[in-house]
């Protein structure tokens, strides 16, 4: 393995990262420039698209934080994130070449020099999009090789790792869980596909909850523990959509025909950026069972487990800051085993019992 | 010989007793309970091989040379999962790894003595993490230098 010192890989790092601007300053010449921006857990990430080909990809899940520039403003200003996107394919500029070699990146995409100090940076083979966040000068790159390449789960929940990196500094991870609640507090769903995260948020949807994830949020720990929301995405088996019936239109979702799934915008649904972060009430570890539902008090290690190991794709990203704050909660945070019989609207009437007696408060005292 | 946790590839969070490390390299996180988070705890806190074992023989009442073979069959078995190393230098505590917090004299919280028997300190292995964390690993470099994905065909 080709070993650097870490001056030198900085610099390397340094120069590729210029090198990336200027290649979004050529797109962004040709094509001219689209911004829109975003209120994200009490930060704004202003996207500047170079030309409209990422743009109706990328933008879509954010769109129930949207702020409109320059008439949005705080005292003090807010701090505000940069992300340069473009693509190869559309803006017909040269593909950028990597300045590490194979061995510099992990199975996942990460790129090992830069997991600590200035730079972050993942390549997402899949989708052949390379995110790189530069923390001293709070500015990221999302570059795509083709933007017509770019996967259904990244279309889901887009820019994932510089939001990560980002918002990471600000003391939020991102949780690969649900939430759903209200104005007062969120309770998070956390556990593997399959589990009944996304189900059981579309239902808590359905019966009027507030809706702030149904597989990607924020937490955070801190003197008060919050859930904050990110993309206004569902995801619903095509089997189910007859179910609910509060969704847009079929012909406004993204199909999926590998996974069978639709995936609709709920912009109007999500929790707008008026309540986009609540207090975290409980954490809920859905199981299936045949039997009738119950409910059990789950330990703040099966808590632990069950976030971790859910969100262990996140790890490349910002993964013992994640982790500790995980650890955190899962000690504070009172959690609930629910295993979830054959109606699943149990889990409704559970969660919403939850968010109704539930103030937050330490476990030993439940 | 000192320990410290193998950072920043290695962190634990502690539950009611129970230690749990997880290694971020491969996803594999390990559960330490009874004797085993005894000695982590006791390493973490900066002491020597030698105070951990005198520490213990005098906290379990059993004779010194067991638990001297115990410790060090269980720092092996550390060692070898990566999750450790070894030093002979006191460990110097890094705030930012938060894997370790100077917490004043720490032989003072095992200077009594425990109800249990000493029993063999064991590590318990999950590799569920590791499961989600190697789906798709990258084979290999396209001709431009970045990673390539997987093909679907591909075992």
């Amino acid at each position: 393995m080709l070993q650097r010192a870490g001056a030198e890989r900085e610099e390397c790092s340094r120069l590729f990262f210029a090198e990336a601007v200027h290649s979004f300053e050529s797109a962004s010449e040709a094509t001219g420039t689209v911004e829109r921006s975003f209120l994200i857990a009490d930060t704004l990430v202003s996207l500047h698209f170079a030309g409209t080909a990422m743009e109706g990809k990328i933008s879509r899940p954010f769109e129930h934080l949207e702020v409109e520039l320059p008439r949005y403003r705080t005292t003090p200003p807010l701090p505000t994130l940069k992300v340069l996107i473009w693509d190869s394919a559309s803006t017909k500029t040269p593909a950028l070449r990597p300045p590490w070699t194979k061995e510099e990146f992990t199975p996942l995409g990460q790129v090992i020099p830069c997991r600590s100090g200035r730079f972050r940076a993942v390549y997402e083979a899949d989708g052949r999009l390379l995110s790189m966040v530069d923390l001293t000068t709070n500015t990221a790159v999302y570059w795509a090789r083709d933007g017509r390449d770019i996967p259904f789960h990244v279309r889901a929940t887009p820019l994932r790792a510089i939001l990560s990196a980002w918002l990471s500094s600000f003391g939020w991870e991102f949780a690969h869980a649900a939430a759903v609640g209200n104005r007062d507090g969120a309770v998070i769903i956390a556990g593997h596909g399959g589990a009944g995260k996304s189900s059981t948020a579309m239902m808590c949807l359905e019966a009027g909850l507030s809706y702030l994830s149904d597989d990607y949020c924020l937490v955070s720990s801190g003197a008060a523990p919050r859930v904050g929301t990110v993309y206004s995405t569902g995801k619903v088996m095509a089997a189910d959509r007859p179910l609910y019936s509060t969704l847009p239109p079929v012909a406004e979702s993204i199909y999926c025909a590998d996974a069978d799934k639709h995936l609709f915008f709920l912009t109007e649904r999500a929790a707008g950026r008026e309540c986009s972060s609540v207090p975290l009430t409980a954490i809920v570890l859905p199981r299936i069972r045949k039997e009738q539902t119950r409910v059990r008090l789950a330990t703040p290690r099966e808590a632990f487990v069950a976030i971790a190991e859910s969100s262990a794709s996140l790890f490349p990203y910002s993964p013992a800051s994640a982790i500790r704050v995980f650890g955190d909660l899962s000690r504070r945070i009172p959690a609930y085993c629910v295993e979830l019989g054959p109606d699943r609207r149990d889990a409704v009437r559970v969660i919403k019992e939850l968010l109704e007696s539930q103030p937050v408060q330490p476990r030993e005292q439940l | 010989m000192y320990l410290r946790i193998n950072s920043p590839n290695v962190v634990r969070e502690c539950f009611d007793g129970e230690v749990v490390l997880v290694n971020l390299e491969n996803g594999t996180y390990y559960s330490l309970e009874r004797a085993a988070a005894t000695i982590w705890l006791l390493f973490e806190q900066g002491l020597s091989s030698d105070t951990v074992v005198t520490t213990l023989a005098t906290s379990y009442q059993v004779p010194v040379e067991g638990v001297r073979r115990s410790v060090e069959r269980f720092v092996e078995e550390l060692a070898s999962e990566g999750l450790i190393v070894r030093s002979n230098d006191p460990i110097v505590i890094e705030p930012e790894s938060g894997a370790t917090t100077p917490m004043g004299d720490p032989t003072a919280q095992f200077s009594g003595t425990f109800s249990e028997p000493f029993a063999e300190p064991t590590i318990r292995k999950y590799s569920d993490m590791q499961d989600l964390l190697l789906l798709d690993p990258i084979h290999d470099v396209d001709q431009s230098g970045w990673p390539a994905a997987k093909q679907a065909n591909e075992s």
